[in-house]
């Protein structure tokens, strides 16, 4: 079974599956007891369904199935604590394969938005349970939100 | 001064001010350690930029001025702790201190804010949060407008 390998997530590793954003990039708010900042660009360029994942998962995990949305980007943060996107860009009328596989770490302050077509995992906890948070609108057909084997086999992910 | 005490966030209380949502109270779609829930509609009508918040304030405290955005809606996401919100009816000018009202969100809830309505930075119930804004810009610390009669000390019971 391939073992997968995480990275920090960046603009430039991330490019063949979407965009990448941080929110230090843009504006800064802050006094005495806050701080804010915010993305310099506009993420969410058109209104979609908000989601949340909780996940909950040990030091290893199967990457084992993935689905992909035609019909929507999709959006996708941390909450408090870095969690693992795996993601493919393998044929989206076929299966996932594990030979395209890659796993990103995104740590709180990081803004993913997965192109139509990305083969996609749910989010693994990097280190605990936690949430995350997903934007994204699909046109309802049933391949729009199927959950397809990834092929010939699952990738493994060992944390450390 | 007058004091209020932050009240849990529930979709009628909050209806004045806009849309109050528990993800968690609607269908839950699981995995291998993994539950994720999602709205049923579109949790905005317009696009928006991801603002990261940290806030080190927990009540009790004292509220003394507010902020509003006249062509935005403000989508709050809760996310570790939960957190007060403190808002308040749309004036022409400057919020009354008389209409503040403080509400409590949790991990899995979400508020959207209509735009107009006059809010402030959340605050902690019992340790510093962070948490989300999705909304068409950041925050302008020079757009917080002191309220009309004097701070509100906002508190909560456990």
């Amino acid at each position: 079974m391939k073992k997968g390998c995480v990275v920090p997530v960046n603009e430039e590793n991330f490019r063949p599956y979407g965009s990448y954003y941080h929110v230090t990039q843009g504006e800064r708010c802050s006094g005495d007891w806050y701080r804010m900042f915010t993305t310099k660009d506009v993420v969410v360029e058109r209104p979609l369904k908000f989601g949340i994942t909780q996940c909950d998962n040990g030091k290893t995990f199967l990457v084992d199935s993935m689905e992909r949305h035609l019909s929507s980007e999709e959006v996708q943060f941390a909450g408090s604590a870095p969690i693992i996107l795996s993601v493919a860009d393998s044929d989206p009328w076929g299966n996932p394969r594990e030979e395209d596989v890659a796993s990103f770490l995104l740590s709180p302050g990081d803004v993913v938005v997965l192109k139509r077509g990305i083969w996609h995992d749910a989010c693994h906890s990097a280190e605990r349970k936690t949430m995350y948070f997903f934007l994204s609108y699909t046109n309802g057909e049933p391949s729009e939100t199927a959950w397809l084997p990834v092929l010939p086999e699952p990738v493994k992910i060992e944390l450390e | 001064m007058r004091e209020i005490k932050a009240k849990k966030a529930e979709v009628h209380t909050c209806s004045p001010y806009g849309a109050f949502e528990r993800l968690t109270d609607s269908e839950c779609f699981a995995g291998d350690g993994w539950e994720c829930w999602m709205t049923e509609g579109l949790c905005m009508s317009h696009e928006a930029r991801v603002t990261a918040c940290h806030s080190d304030s927990v009540q009790p405290y004292e509220l003394e001025a507010m902020t509003r955005t006249m062509d935005s809606q403000r989508l709050l996401i809760c996310t570790e702790h939960p957190m007060i919100v403190a808002v308040a009816e749309e004036t022409e000018n400057i919020p009354q201190t008389e209409k503040v009202e403080a509400f409590v969100l949790e991990p899995g809830e979400i508020f959207l804010i209509r735009p107009g309505i006059w809010y402030d930075i959340c605050r902690g119930t019992e340790k510093p949060v962070d948490y989300y804004i999705l909304g068409k810009t950041g925050e302008d610390p020079d757009s917080f407008t002191l309220l009309d009669n004097g701070a509100v000390k906002v508190t909560w019971d456990k």
